[in-house]
């Protein structure tokens, strides 16, 4: 049987000017940031239909796995990409890696920070 | 796996530029254009590419009248892999469209609806000239409904005549850097197909770089 909605697991960076303010907010609060910058560009509509959900927030490593559908997935890209500031402070996220299972996201993650630990600081 | 390229970085301090080129190269980048308006970047090209990542130069001309744009793109051509000409008017539009010498058109806000018709696009289609979206421009617009309708219209009229459309960030600094997986999902906003939007953040300035880089070399300037 077809499945209606697939889930896509999406492993987010934050790079905020100021890091301390990564200790200042929660999981809830990224999840209306993100909300929000999607209602400003897709309006209710697209909202109501796009099931968001953070699973995991690393405030130390400034990372966020967030949950979607196959189908939102774009919108919530869109959205992620429009994100300027968190409480008034200079930031972007960067969408590193999507996948379908948590467990293939985690191994890419792994992955890649083996190949970004070979990098010049 | 995709070459992306971000061709359009211009660090508003000088010391940002390390920061952001190795950001660059954790986003995924392969080739990234250090960017200064009317004059030749300050930037060792060979310095700063690292592992993996080649750094080009990139001049945007951004003057009010055709002869200053002329002697400007002879000045520069033969200085930096990549040059781009900001529209300013209808007049130095078509003249930077039908230059082969100029790789880019920018489009500024104040300008770009009397660019986007048909015709002009197919001049630019003449002279292998490609049309460049900045993100910034997108995410720091006041007005976004009205440059985002615009730029739609320069896509259909760009993708009809076979004109080559790139997406830059457009970043000044680290917190405008998007990555390039991001910049594709721009796709939807701007009513263009996925694999279409995969070109303008891969092929479409890879080809343009490389073109150039070859052809600076076989001059002796590379």
């Amino acid at each position: 049987m077809v499945k209606i909605f697939r889930p896509r697991y999406m492993y987010i960076k934050i790079v905020a000017e100021d890091k301390n303010i990564l200790n200042d907010i929660s999981s809830h609060e990224i999840l209306n940031l993100i909300r929000r910058s999607m209602h400003n560009l897709f309006g209710e509509y697209v909202l109501a239909k796009s099931p968001i959900q953070v699973i995991d927030f690393n405030p130390e490593n400034a990372t966020v796995i967030l949950r979607t559908t196959h189908k939102a997935l774009p919108y919530v890209r869109c959205s992620i990409l429009f994100i300027t500031n968190i409480k008034g402070v200079k930031a972007a996220f960067h969408t590193l890696h999507v996948s379908g299972t948590i467990k293939r996201l985690k191994a890419k993650i792994q992955d890649r920070d083996e190949k970004i630990n070979q990098l010049p600081n | 796996m995709a070459i992306y390229a971000d061709i359009l970085i211009s660090p508003s301090q000088r010391k940002d530029l390390a920061n952001m080129l190795l950001t660059a190269k954790r986003l995924g980048f392969t080739y990234v254009a250090v960017t200064s308006v009317n004059k030749v970047p300050e930037v060792d090209v060979k310095g700063h590419s690292i592992n993996g990542l080649k750094v080009v130069k990139r001049v945007i001309i951004d003057v009010e009248d055709k002869s200053e744009a002329l002697s400007m793109i002879r000045k520069f051509r033969y200085k930096v892999q990549l040059i781009s000409v900001k529209c300013n008017s209808l007049g130095l539009a078509r003249f930077a469209a039908r230059d082969r010498r100029v790789d880019i058109l920018m489009l500024p806000e104040s300008f770009q609806l009397k660019f986007a018709d048909k015709s002009e696009v197919r001049l630019a289609l003449q002279g292998n000239t490609a049309v460049e979206i900045s993100l910034r421009e997108l995410i720091h617009s006041k007005n976004l409904s009205k440059i985002l309708a615009l730029y739609q219209r320069i896509c259909l009229f760009a993708r009809k005549v076979g004109v080559p459309i790139i997406i830059s960030s457009g970043a000044s600094n680290v917190y405008e850097m998007r990555s390039p997986y991001d910049m594709l999902s721009l796709a939807l906003l701007l009513d263009i197909p996925l694999h279409y939007a995969q070109h303008c953040v891969s092929t479409f300035p890879v080809e343009i770089i490389e073109r150039n880089i070859k052809k600076l070399e076989e001059f002796g300037h590379g």
